[in-house]
């Protein structure tokens, strides 16, 4: 749910990284977090828990700067890709303007890929939202894990289980070396910042 | 998202800004050296905040907004509601009192029953909250929709069965150990003591209700030309003021010297022991309760206070024997074992005819055999000193059975009552004869100390042609 | 869900409403968010000290989660949701369906004062935001 401030000529959005357990969402924000200058981006709040798995979410308030007078400003959240945090997914993704899936590539992960991409389907369509119409980018994580013996899934592979549908755009990326994230980032701004002004403000401001 | 015609220029410009935020990191990423943010990173994130006129904040604030004279006694209710602490309920007494305040005259008297009882809900509720029932909060906030009901309302008669009354029975029930019928409390309150909340339950009602009578000589309701008629000064004429002035003066001296001797270093010492909080607490309430209660006292008596009144010397321990007039006042007189002893009703904890299954628990009594029905708790049935200890701990006291020669265990018939002394952790229970009576030490008695300090009696009563042994706990 | 359009009319109307009942009560700070996490209207003396964008994400992922417990238990939601501390407490009170509104004070304003205070705000707050 975008918030748009008309008296400080504000605009806020949010995108969700959605994505199976350790799929490297959290990575993407950290990556974005330590390359990006101090003036655009907030503070990052993670939820200490132990181990390594979010158990609530991540928050990565960003500031795109100025279009048109407009402040834009994106919140960047995670979710916690455990099954079983299914109830706290859910919250985090309440009022979700634009939407990064990241995909893991490992052969045994295949089916969590899918499994989430549904769960995401399912979770949007109970706040009355339909994932085609959402702002939405699909990221083949771990591209770094392509030249070792462990066994992973190919871009075309990941393309059928996941993007034949949508043909959305995709992005390959290692968030852990940072290839690929701002690339993903850049897409999702850009669709959702449009997305939102679109419904909202373009025919106000012209 | 399809661009089309006009919306192009302004998607470009989109596209353009984020380009220009991206394209310096996206043209040298450098995350290895980055470390990665904690939580701790301080980086502030982008105020959305609007700056705030600078005011000067005032806690005053009950004359603004539509508030009323119920609101700050509705606003101690709420926090009561969230914790029932100390100051919680110090502010929710004095908002009542407030309100009392306000009302009209005639209202403020008709309702004194209702003040006086919210009065001593939330009094228990701050000595011994363990015996409180859960409901309290709930009741009391019942007690403050019929207080703004009445205040309200034209002519009170309208509601006193509506809400007037159930309040008041809803309340009686809630505070724990006052007799269901209120009023009855006064026509015996000069000749029974109903233990510690039962003669603090005369004195909250009896200060009440005199202002009351001076206020208006003829209260409408009935309960309260009760409650006026039966002070227990007004029972008792013949005792002449100097006589109740001297009395009044020789009990401050004691209570002061209980307060200084027994409380203050008890206190201390729970202060001192980890796992004693709220036993220290109650003592600390219970400490600060009574210094009230002698300060009023002292008010009360103005030039008539004396600061170092004779007061009645405890019969000191390991002495000869020594006679003169009787140390207490009143005494409880029972038959035990066919004899006819005294109690001191001050430690009398209770006194009843208990269910069946409790003749049979032979020479070791456990309390929680006391409670009433499934659901009853032990703090229900006892009085004085016993009802300051929490349930927990009830569960567990077992307090031996005196045995007397007169008496075997067989001999014990469905009839008898049970009494049960206690004081400072020690207890005995007495299965007796018959039900006790109180007998008036101040006329026609001889008291006569008995030094021994290995037996219960503190002394022997002469009254009425009879030697009376007086069973104390105070030599154990 | 739908997405808020704030105008200054709006924002100031609110704002208003929070500084007489709440500011005036002497709270230190009340925070005015959605259910999404997003700062609406940010008033008090401690307003500029606070990092509010953590706290109003936090605090509606918290009212979710609570709101979920409560729904474990069989409860719609629960009423009253209220944090003590040593010097400050905080008060989440949810306004209509959609907003959240968030009061910190101290010591020296009492949680039942507080309450009364957002029970009243919540209304006034309903009819500025939905008309």
């Amino acid at each position: 749910m975008a918030l748009i401030d008309l008296s400080k000529k504000e605009i806020h959005c949010k995108i969700v990284y959605y994505g199976p357990g350790r799929c490297g969402k959290t990575t993407n924000l950290l990556n974005v977090h330590s390359s990006m200058a101090d003036n655009a981006r907030g503070k990052m709040l993670t939820i200490e828990t132990k181990g390594d798995r979010t158990l609530f979410f991540d928050l990565l308030p960003l500031n795109l700067g100025t279009i048109r007078g407009f402040n834009i400003r994106i919140q960047l959240y995670t979710v916690p890709g455990q099954v079983m945090y299914a109830a706290t997914r859910k919250l985090v993704l309440k009022g979700a303007d634009g939407l990064v899936f990241v995909a893991d590539p490992l052969q045994v992960r295949r089916e969590r890929n899918i499994e989430s991409l549904e769960d995401l389907r399912t979770n949007l369509l109970e706040y009355g939202l339909k994932l085609e119409d959402m702002p939405l980018v699909i990221q083949y994580n771990k591209r770094d894990l392509v030249d070792t013996p462990i066994p992973t899934l190919t871009v075309e592979e990941l393309e059928a289980d996941l993007n034949s549908a949508f043909k959305v755009k995709t992005f390959e990326a290692s968030a852990v070396t940072g290839m690929g994230v701002f690339e993903t980032l850049r897409e999702i701004s850009k669709q959702t910042v449009r997305y939102v002004t679109n419904k909202h403000l373009l025919h106000e401001t012209k | 998202m399809t661009d089309n015609g006009p919306d192009r220029d302004f998607h470009a410009e989109i596209d353009d800004a984020i380009d220009n935020l991206f394209s310096p990191q996206a043209a040298a990423p450098q995350p290895q050296s980055a470390s990665p943010p904690s939580a701790k990173q301080e980086s502030r994130a982008p105020a959305a905040s609007t700056p705030t006129k600078d005011e000067s904040l005032t806690a005053s604030m009950l004359s603004s907004d539509g508030a009323d004279a119920f609101s700050p006694f509705e606003e101690a209710l709420l926090s009561l509601d969230w914790e029932i602490s100390s100051s919680n309920i110090d502010n929710a007494r004095s908002a009542l009192k407030d309100i009392q305040g306000n009302f009209d005259v005639d209202k403020a008297v008709a309702l004194t029953e209702i003040f006086s009882l919210m009065d001593r809900l939330l009094e228990a509720m701050a000595i011994a909250p363990q015996n409180v029932s859960t409901s309290a909060p709930k009741t009391l906030q019942e007690g403050l929709q019929t207080l703004r009901a009445a205040a309200g309302a034209e002519n009170l008669s309208l509601i006193e069965q509506t809400l007037i009354d159930p309040t008041l029975s809803e309340l009686r029930s809630s505070i724990p150990n006052i007799p269901k019928d209120y009023s009855k409390l006064f026509q015996t309150a000069a000749s029974k003591t109903h233990g510690v909340a039962g003669r603090e339950q005369k004195t909250a009602a009896g200060v009440k209700a005199a202002p009351a009578q001076a206020a208006s000589p003829a209260p409408s309701g009935s309960e309260e030309e009760d409650l006026v008629l039966e002070l227990p000064g007004a029972s008792t004429p013949a005792k002449s003021v100097a006589a109740l002035i001297d009395a009044v003066n020789s009990h401050l001296t004691i209570l002061g010297k209980c307060i200084a001797k027994r409380i203050v270093p008890v206190e201390n010492l729970f202060a001192k022991t980890p796992g004693y909080e709220k036993l220290h607490a109650i003592h600390t309430e219970l400490r600060e309760r009574l210094e009230r209660q002698k300060q009023n006292l002292i008010k009360a008596l103005g030039a008539d206070y004396q600061a170092d009144a004779a007061a009645p010397v405890d019969p000191p321990l390991g002495q000869t024997a020594q006679s003169g007039s009787c140390p207490w006042n009143t005494v409880t007189l029972g038959t035990w074992g066919g004899k006819t002893v005294g109690f001191l009703p001050d430690q009398i904890v209770y006194e009843d005819k208990p269910a069946a299954r409790v003749r049979k628990c032979g020479s070791f009594l456990p309390i929680k055999m006391l409670k009433r029905g499934l659901f009853g708790k032990i703090g229900f049935v006892v009085q004085g000193e016993l009802s300051f200890h929490d349930e927990a701990t009830l569960k567990t006291l077992t307090i031996p059975v005196a045995k007397s020669s007169g008496m075997e265990e067989s001999a014990l018939k469905t009839g008898n009552p049970l009494l049960i002394l206690f004081k400072e952790n020690s207890g005995l229970a007495f299965w007796l004869d018959e039900e006790t009576e109180q007998l008036d030490t101040t006329v026609g008695c001889r008291w006569e100390t008995v030094s021994d300090p290995h037996t219960f009696v503190a002394g022997n009563l002469t009254a009425k042609g009879k030697t009376i042994p007086v069973i104390t706990l105070r030599g154990v | 869900m739908q997405d808020f359009i704030l105008t200054a009319e709006i924002l100031e109307k609110a704002r208003n409403a929070i500084e007489g009942s709440l500011i005036q009560a002497g709270v230190r700070t009340a925070l005015l968010i959605d259910g999404a996490g997003n700062i609406l209207s940010n008033c008090g003396r401690d307003a500029d000290d606070l990092d509010a964008i953590s706290l109003a994400a936090l605090a509606a992922a918290n009212l979710g989660a609570t709101s979920q417990i409560a729904k474990l238990i069989g409860e719609e939601d629960f009423s009253l949701l209220f944090h003590k501390g040593k010097n400050g407490n905080i008060h989440f009170g949810r306004i209509g369906d959609e907003l959240i509104l968030i009061t910190i004070f101290g010591e020296d304003v009492s949680l039942g004062l507080v309450r009364c205070r957002v029970t009243d705000l919540s209304e006034t707050l309903l009819q500025i935001f939905e008309g």
